[in-house]
């Protein structure tokens, strides 16, 4: 098998070329070589030539290797490794090289040539398609949730906003400033701090240690006792803070009233030196009571609660309660009432010497002034007559006149008759305290003086009252200047603001020049709407709907006729045009069935007969005939009845009771029908054109019937029907955005974190499981 | 005799408190409010005659260029800075706020001197007049775009060209075909994939990772602008030269999704809102229009006297804006819904016009509701235009028919998302 390699390379790449000019010309001639030899051997037969020797073509051997004369894939000649191996069978030097190459002969297999590196890419870009397109099916189940949703918030990656409770807190802190530095170190180097919800501290336990068993169980029951009974006490004292009760709550008042009394009482007794302390603690507090507001009737609330005490009880008892208070905290203790009056004698000149105080005195005595501020709350005013005025004015001159007093009263008439003559000048209305209290006093001439002392410290505070009245009257007329002035410049202000809405528009004018061209000319003929009705034309034809027979005339009609024209074709009698062909509207989905008739006097004998024939066993003239009355009765004007039962009528069992003709109003005869005289039409004369444009014709996308539509319509928005949550709910926007915040797009992160985080949960949830399985299985 | 007087006790109407909402007594048994449905419905008409009154959505206009602006890209994090690129090679910051150009410098721009240049930007907006760095490519490019990360550059030129900033050579190159791409974009949800349009029609998608292109799509026309959807991770538009925005599923890229019509000439530019429900278009009809992703026509238009051909579309990041630039060297900013106010609202305003809208929408395919709503005046070239197209179309339309009605096997005519995509290649 000694083979010349030059030649048997020749041949192979002859070979090749013939394969190759076979290939080009696209036909591949690849005849069985027996019936080749066959057909040769029928030929040799036939002919009686003998074949001609095919001569080997010598070839010089090419120079360089290339990629076509390297392999062969149909030469006899193929070279064999195990025929080459074969060779060298008897020489014994190169039996192991022989051996690994049977070996290597008989493992490897040559490797596949390699595809054309356009096909190379095209597989490897469909397998990269194929795996992205699988990877980016990962959003579908979120891109179909925040369709679905009913409201997205943008940006979609919302802080996450938990509730942390306090045990939480506790365990992050830590201390920071150097006080909280040195708590934390003593807190934690203490013993007596107890720890992780432990039964003893540390000192507990060591005293527990240092003691016998006996005493340490004794002591540790006590201990336990006592911390249960905190724990009761605690969890009463919350309950008891809960209560809402006004009776418990006036009760406990009274009670620590009561306790209070008692104490002081005790101290008297006792300790003579803490009870002046806390006398002189209780005068103080009356000072400064009667120093302080709080307790008028001044404050907002109180007028919030006089306002609201015409009509409500609670309000105004409240309001007393309140004035009650400051009654009884400016009121004087026995003690420190006679420390006080001699004060007074020590200081009769004193000019300092508040009125009030004075007045305070007589309070006690006099009943009246005890709620005098609560009265003045509760009762209205009434408004005194002048007489009465003038005549309490003498009254009161007089008794300052009678000089039967002692000097320190004296004293009190001068200042009086002072106070007097400027409560003189006082208008009536601003008097009103004054007058009221005189009134009242006026009865018994015993009660006079006091009365004058009455008299006095309402007037005393009209006084300042009045002054604060005069103070603010200027004001006032300054404010009402004030008012004027600015309406008589609100007009200029008006007129300003006028202008400077002028100049704003002028401004928004010029801002705007370029888009104002979109609104000057608001004529335009043609819309958006005619374009998208293009566009609806192109989608559903309408000429499907319409019976065949119509359709060219309606194209024409289309074509020649506008809108206008239409309508007044359409509302033309009927009874002069029924020979033009009539075309009605098929049914729509909202709109009520119409019927459709088309017809031509021509054609209407032979239909006639047609529907005769067809139908004869039914009565089919006869029925329309009564539809059409029936509908006709129905259409008519009808009487109406303005009688009334049991008016004008005798009542009892057995009276019949008639219809009254002037009860009645007869109903007027209306415009004849335009179907009267066409026996095969009804028209329907109810229908409202101008309607027509308000009414839906197409049922909108989503929907599937004409029923879920109207359902979708039926329930009301608005705030008048609906409860203000679900008014809300109702309204509430699909897509919410916030002014000024940059939405980022989705991400990936954020949203397959979740995710991950509950498949993670479920499996530390299974291996724990699986761990405890194993761990039970061990220990049984 | 005993007479009933009517009589009402004050609990009923008075409030505890000034700051307590005044009591209303209501019963909202329907049988008592026959005219419910009536009333709602001519609030819902009032408040959509309303809306149009109050549809103005032109704000301002930008004006500084000495060139067409070529191209626009939004700040990653301010809302009132735009950057823009003019024919002349001028690249400014506008604030919108204040209406002012700020800088003449900016991140990264490319252009045909086969340069790409990296501008850095300190917080006032101004640096120095020489570039950062400066990286050369083999060609000249088109587009330029940076991913959501800022990891990434992406150009598009004679290949799509993968670039990072820390490095002067390009990390990869996508070739598909001899065409140049116009137009680059990366998706802001799955960064690694790249969308690009080609010169022979064809939408490219590239994957970052991956040493070859994944698909491509062959259109009719050609196709101007390509956008990522940033909610919805395999959707993307493609602004094409046959009037239409097409959207698509990346993942059956055979046919659109949808086709967004309307526009009368080459759509040039495209964007989506940041919530992914709408897009932004503009075209060489001179018009601005809005589509909702899930509607086949636009929903509302923009026009001014003096925009020319638009060259680009933003949809701010708030989704309030769309800044549009055009030929005639200025940029527009326009308000997203024409009728909304700009300012923060107080809640009962805010109830109000949620109220409104929400009756709006409950009442939309009313058509006297229908027809006020939709109405606008668009200029009269666009409306013949318009017409022109639409009996073109109808037109092409009666001819299948026809050619279906007559052929033997009388298959019905392929509806018109189906002759979208000449070929997907592979």
């Amino acid at each position: 098998m000694s083979l010349d390699p030059v030649l048997s390379i020749g041949t192979v790449q002859a070979d090749n070329a013939a394969e190759e000019e076979g290939n080009d010309g696209e036909n591949n001639y690849e005849i069985p070589d027996e019936t080749h030899r066959n057909l040769l051997k029928d030929l040799e037969t036939i002919t009686g030539f003998k074949q001609l020797k095919t001569k080997t073509i010598r070839n010089e051997g090419a120079q360089e290797p290339s990629d076509f004369n390297l392999s062969s894939s149909t030469g006899k000649q193929k070279v064999n490794l195990i025929k080459l191996v074969s060779a060298i069978k008897n020489v014994s030097k190169q039996k192991k090289a022989r051996k690994d190459l049977l070996d290597i002969s008989m493992k490897k297999k040559t490797l596949e040539t390699p595809l054309p590196s356009t096909e190379l890419d095209k597989i490897e870009r469909i397998a990269a398609y194929e795996k992205e397109k699988t990877g980016i099916s990962k959003w579908e189940p979120v891109v179909e949730e925040n369709r679905k949703a009913e409201q997205l918030v943008f940006p979609l990656k919302q802080p996450d906003l938990q509730i942390h409770d306090l045990s939480k807190l506790v365990k992050r802190f830590k201390p920071r400033t150097p006080l909280e530095m040195e708590v934390a170190a003593l807190l934690s180097s203490s013993e007596n701090n107890l720890k992780d919800d432990r039964v003893l501290t540390e000192a507990e336990k060591r005293a527990l240690q240092a003691m016998d068993l006996e005493e340490a169980r004794e002591k540790r029951a006590e201990l336990q006792k006592f911390r249960a009974y905190v724990s009761y006490q605690a969890a009463k004292f919350k309950r008891q803070k809960k209560i809402k009760s006004k009776r418990y709550h006036r009760l406990l008042k009274k009670d620590k009233e009561t306790l209070v009394k008692k104490e002081l009482e005790s101290l008297e007794k006792n300790d003579p030196e803490a009870f002046l302390q806390r006398l002189e603690q209780i005068e103080k507090e009356r000072i400064q009571e009667r120093m302080s507001l709080q307790h008028r009737a001044t404050t907002k609330w109180a007028k919030m609660q006089k306002v609201y005490g015409k009509f409500n009880d609670e309000a105004r008892q409240t309001l007393a309660e309140h004035l009650e208070i400051k009654r009884k905290l400016t009121e004087k203790k026995k003690a420190a009432v006679e420390s006080d009056s001699d004060d007074e004698i020590g200081a009769v000149s004193a000019e300092s010497e508040t009125l009030e105080s004075l007045v305070t005195e007589t309070d006690r005595v006099n009943p009246w002034m005890r709620s005098e501020r609560s009265a003045a709350v509760t009762y209205r005013i009434r408004e005194p007559t002048t007489s009465q005025v003038e005549s309490q004015k003498k009254d009161e001159e007089s008794d300052v006149d009678d000089g039967d007093e002692d000097g320190d009263d004296r004293g009190d008439g001068q200042r009086l008759s002072n106070v007097l003559s400027t409560a003189s000048e006082l208008n009536q209305s601003e008097r009103a305290n004054v007058d009221e209290a005189a009134m009242e006093d006026s009865e018994g001439k015993k009660r006079k003086r006091k009365a004058k002392v009455v008299v006095k410290s309402p007037s005393g505070e009209t006084k300042t009252n009045q002054k604060k009245k005069k103070k603010k009257k200027p004001q006032k007329r300054k404010q009402d200047k004030k008012r004027k002035q600015s309406d008589t410049a609100g007009g200029d202000g008006d007129g300003e603001e006028k202008e400077g809405d002028e100049d704003e528009e002028a401004n928004d004018r010029a801002a705007s020049s370029d888009d104002e061209d979109l609104h000057e000319t608001l004529t335009r003929k043609r819309t958006l709407e005619d374009f998208s009705a293009m566009g609806e034309s192109e989608e559903v034809p309408r000429s499907k709907q319409r019976p065949p027979a119509t359709k060219n005339k309606e194209m024409k009609k289309q074509q020649k006729k506008k809108k206008g024209k239409k309508e007044e074709s359409d509302s033309a009698d009927e009874g002069d045009d029924a020979n033009q062909p009539k075309e009605v509207k098929p049914p729509k989905y909202i709109s009520k069935a119409r019927v459709a008739f088309i017809e031509n006097e021509g054609e209407m004998d032979d239909q006639r007969m047609t529907i005769a024939e067809a139908f004869a066993d039914d009565d089919v003239m006869n029925e329309f005939d009564k539809a059409k009355r029936e509908i006709i009765d129905k259409e008519k004007p009808k009487d109406i009845d303005l009688s009334l039962p049991g008016w004008g009528d005798w009542g009892g069992a057995g009276v019949e009771h008639k219809p009254k003709a002037r009860f009645i109003i007869k109903a007027q005869k209306g415009p004849h029908r335009k179907d009267r005289r066409l026996k095969h039409v009804i028209i329907n004369e109810r229908k409202n054109r101008k309607l027509e444009k308000h009414q839906v014709k197409r049922l909108p996308y989503p929907f599937k019937n004409a029923g879920e539509f109207e359902n979708s319509l039926h329930h009301p928005l608005g705030k008048e029907w609906n409860p203000q949550g679900a008014h809300k709910q109702l309204i509430a926007p699909r897509v919410v955005t916030r002014i000024g915040t940059i939405i980022p797009p989705i991400d990936a992160e954020t949203v397959f974190k979740k995710q991950q985080e509950v498949k993670s949960d479920l499996k530390r949830r299974r291996t724990n499981k699986s761990e405890s399985e194993t761990k039970k299985k061990k220990s049984s | 005799m005993r007479v009933k007087v009517l009589s009402r006790s004050p609990e009923e109407y008075f409030r505890a408190t000034k700051r307590d909402i005044h009591r209303i007594p209501r019963n909202f048994n329907p049988d008592l409010h026959p005219l419910e449905a009536p009333r709602e419905y001519v609030r819902a008409l009032n408040a959509t005659k309303l809306e149009r009154v109050f549809a103005k959505p032109f704000i301002r206009s930008l004006e500084g260029h000495r060139d067409a602006v070529h191209c626009m890209c939004r700040h990653p994090s301010s809302l009132s800075l735009v950057l823009s690129g003019a024919c002349d090679g001028e690249v400014v910051l506008w604030s919108l706020s204040g209406k002012k150009v700020v800088s003449l410098s900016l991140a990264f721009s490319a252009g045909d001197d086969q340069l790409l240049k990296q501008w850095s930007l300190t917080k006032d907006g101004v640096l120095g007049t020489e570039p950062a760095s400066v990286y050369s490519t083999q060609g000249p490019v088109t587009a330029l775009d940076c991913s959501c990360d800022g990891t990434h550059l992406a150009t598009g030129g004679d290949t799509v060209l993968l670039w990072s900033p820390e490095r002067s050579e390009p990390l990869r190159r996508f070739e598909w075909g001899n065409d140049s791409h116009s137009a680059v974009k990366f998706s802001p949800v799955e960064r690694h994939l790249v969308a690009s349009c080609s010169g022979d029609r064809g939408v490219v998608l590239c994957d970052l990772r991956g040493a070859q292109p994944l698909k491509k799509v062959v259109l009719r026309m050609r196709s101007n602008a390509v956008c990522w959807s940033p909610t919805e991770a395999f959707i993307l538009a493609v602004a094409n030269d046959d009037y239409n925005v097409y959207s698509f599923d990346m993942r059956r890229l055979d046919m659109p999704l949808n086709i967004h019509k309307d526009h009368v000439a080459a759509v040039t530019c495209v964007d989506f809102s940041p919530t992914g429900r709408e897009l932004c278009s503009g075209s060489v009809d001179k018009t601005v229009r809005l589509f909702s992703l899930v509607e086949g026509h636009s929903r509302d238009v923009y026009h001014t006297k003096r925009m020319q051909r638009l060259t680009a579309v933003l949809w701010s990041a708030d989704d309030r804006y769309v800044i549009s630039a055009s030929d005639e060297m200025n940029i527009r900013l326009w308000k997203a819904r024409a009728a909304e106010p700009l300012s923060i609202l107080r809640w009962r305003q805010r109830e109000a016009l949620e109220y409104s809208a929400s009756l709006r929408a409950k009442y939309a395919s009313h058509p006297e509701i229908r027809r006020i709503a939709r109405h606008r005046h668009v200029p009269k070239s666009i409306y013949h235009a318009r017409q022109e197209l639409h009996t073109v179309h109808e037109a092409a339309k009666k001819r299948e028919k026809n050619r279906a009605a007559h052929s033997k096997d009388k298959k019905a005519p392929l509806p018109e998302k189906d002759n979208v995509v000449l070929e997907e290649c592979e």
